[in-house]
């Protein structure tokens, strides 16, 4: 929506740009005024059109999950079943909208989870005590080293299979690389003049961290967490077609891909929809990405 | 006259065991001017950094650091903190890094005062507006609402110099607050700091390795080398012919590049 806008934006700006714009400051219009970069306007439209399905599936989809309907099994695309149904009957369509709503949660709470672990355990290497620093990242190694399946097995023997059990093995597992990320940033941040200041001027640490640090390393890691998000999605169809992931009659794309691999050759989109659907979601996070980068990285940017 | 700031014995020391100061002691009234010289390298910085325990991880300092009869080196963190910023305050070099580059400068000067002073919401923005109209930043609107770098450095050190007296500190470090801008703006700052110390009357600490600089704001002088106080005097004595050999060395250097007045102090 905002590309029409801005397409006419960049010619005014060229001319007002050395008069600093008046009023409010120039740099924090012209700012605005930039043109998007294309692969933040496409990831944001894919993954606005996921959420937006997983969001109406959750008051209302074309079947109900369980509705085996007419017991018309392993049938084409038609009127009444937009993507077909599978091999008892139930309509593809609803599935895949559940399945749309099942990803980004589980997506969205893994970024949320792998975040608040990964930031605090990274705050607190970077910015205290040598040893604390060592023993956090010895950790954060050996979690690096431990594959995501393996750390959701021993979830699910524990926690049975659910969503939850694969949000907290996506995001204890993902947390390991926000920790890193974190830990990087903080630790150059904190060499920073501004920070020294901060402490000349009496803010106390937590204070310094949450003012400063937080703010300056937050761009980096929005941009880690939605490249993490497009991970959860992936890790998220590959757990549940183990198995491992939310149990039936829930949906979601990896199940879903599993159940129609049997029947493939007679009803093909049972694999082919779950698979875009994957694609797109996957498709979608990693250009919004890519797109918050390019916009907050200040060496990609050429104003400064 | 008892000091305000005292620095007795003040010596750093690298976590190799290498010393960076060594012994240093120094002595600050009440109002009272104070030039820190010496060449790169010869501990004047870290000097300043010291005395509000900033030093980088891994150095240790001992002797002690007086301000009111209090030792700063040995305060527990809380008291510490309200210290800095609320007793003695700094300003740095390079105005651009000390200034967070995410945060406006309306924002920047109002978290002292929210630290210190307790101000919130308009008392904050009000105050931080009279702070800026006190260091000359006209267009204080404009000013408040951008961003570092969108200002000059001049502009910029001046919100650095705003920040630092926020908190109606007694005392004021300013670590070669005038070595990164270009000789004009140099001159006006110095212009603004010489009237800010006589309104405010705030106390000077004033590091540089510039002499006419030090000449021209600051009232006594302290002279250092290799981590050591080479000589503590006036600034007049020491434009006169200081008595450490080293001294006389530097005024004679700086006399033949600059135009040093042959008697100094603040006009």
């Amino acid at each position: 929506m905002t590309g029409e806008l801005t397409t006419t934006t960049p010619v005014a700006r060229g001319v007002e740009a050395p008069a600093a714009a008046p009023g409010r400051p120039g740099g924090a219009r012209s700012r605005g005024a930039r043109r998007l970069p294309p692969s933040l306007v496409v990831g944001a439209a894919l993954v606005g059109f996921v959420a937006l399905v997983g969001l109406v599936s959750l008051f209302w989809t074309p079947y109900a999950l369980d509705d085996t309907g007419t017991g018309e099994r392993l049938a084409g695309p038609s009127a009444a079943h937009w993507g077909g149904t599978d091999r008892l009957g139930r309509d593809l369509l609803s599935q895949l909208m559940t399945g749309a709503g099942n990803a980004l949660i589980v997506a969205a709470a893994s970024m949320l989870v792998a975040g608040v672990l990964g930031v605090a355990v990274g705050v607190l290497a970077g910015a205290t005590r040598r040893w604390v620093d060592v023993t956090l990242l010895s950790g954060v190694d050996l979690l690096i080293a431990f594959p995501t399946l393996l750390l959701a097995m021993l979830i699910v023997t524990v926690r049975g299979a659910s969503l939850s059990s694969a949000i907290w093995a996506i995001g204890i597992s993902g947390s390991a690389v926000i920790a890193r990320v974190t830990r990087v940033n903080v630790a150059r941040v904190l060499r920073e003049d501004y920070v020294t200041a901060a402490h000349a001027s009496g803010t106390g640490w937590w204070g310094t961290v949450l003012r400063h640090v937080v703010p300056n390393v937050w761009p980096t890691l929005l941009v880690q967490l939605m490249l993490l998000g497009g991970g959860a999605v992936l890790a998220e169809a590959s757990l549940s077609y183990l198995g491992l992931g939310a149990p039936p009659p829930n949906a979601s794309w990896g199940r879903l891909l599993q159940e129609a691999q049997s029947t493939m050759l007679v009803q093909p989109w049972g694999a082919i929809l779950p698979g875009v659907a994957i694609v797109v979601a996957v498709l979608g996070l990693n250009l919004l990405g890519d797109g918050i980068r390019e916009r907050t990285d200040p060496n990609l940017r050429g104003d400064r | 006259m008892t000091a305000l700031l005292s620095v007795e014995d003040l010596t750093v020391t690298t976590s190799t065991g290498r010393r960076i100061l060594d012994g240093v002691s120094w002595s600050l009234d009440a109002g009272g001017r104070l030039g820190v010289v010496g060449e790169s390298g010869s501990g004047k910085s870290m000097t300043a950094l010291a005395v509000l325990g900033l030093l980088p991880e891994g150095m240790r300092a001992t002797g002690r650091v007086l301000l009111d009869g209090e030792d700063l080196l040995t305060l527990p963190p809380r008291r510490l903190a309200k210290a800095r910023g609320g007793q003695v305050a700094m300003v740095f070099q390079e105005p651009l890094t000390a200034l967070d580059p995410l945060m406006t400068v309306g924002r920047q000067i109002t978290g002292p005062l929210r630290l210190h002073r307790g101000l919130r919401g308009g008392a904050a923005r009000d105050e931080a507006a009279r702070l800026a109209r006190l260091v000359h930043l006209d267009d204080t609107e404009r000013i408040l609402g951008s961003y570092p770098w969108q200002l000059s450095g001049g502009q910029r050190q001046r919100v650095a110099l705003a920040m630092a007296l926020a908190c109606e500190p007694r005392v004021l470090l300013a670590d070669e607050p005038t070595t990164a801008l270009d000789v004009t703006v140099q001159a006006e700052v110095l212009d603004l700091l010489d009237d800010l110390v006589d309104r405010t009357g705030v106390a000077l600490v004033f590091v540089t390795h510039d002499l006419p600089v030090v000449a021209r704001v600051a009232r006594d002088l302290v002279v250092m080398r290799d981590g050591r106080v080479v000589e503590h005097t006036s600034v007049g004595a020491a434009l006169a012919g200081g008595e450490a050999a080293y001294t006389r060395e530097l005024v004679g250097a700086a006399r033949a590049v600059t135009g040093l007045p042959t008697s100094g102090g603040p006009r």
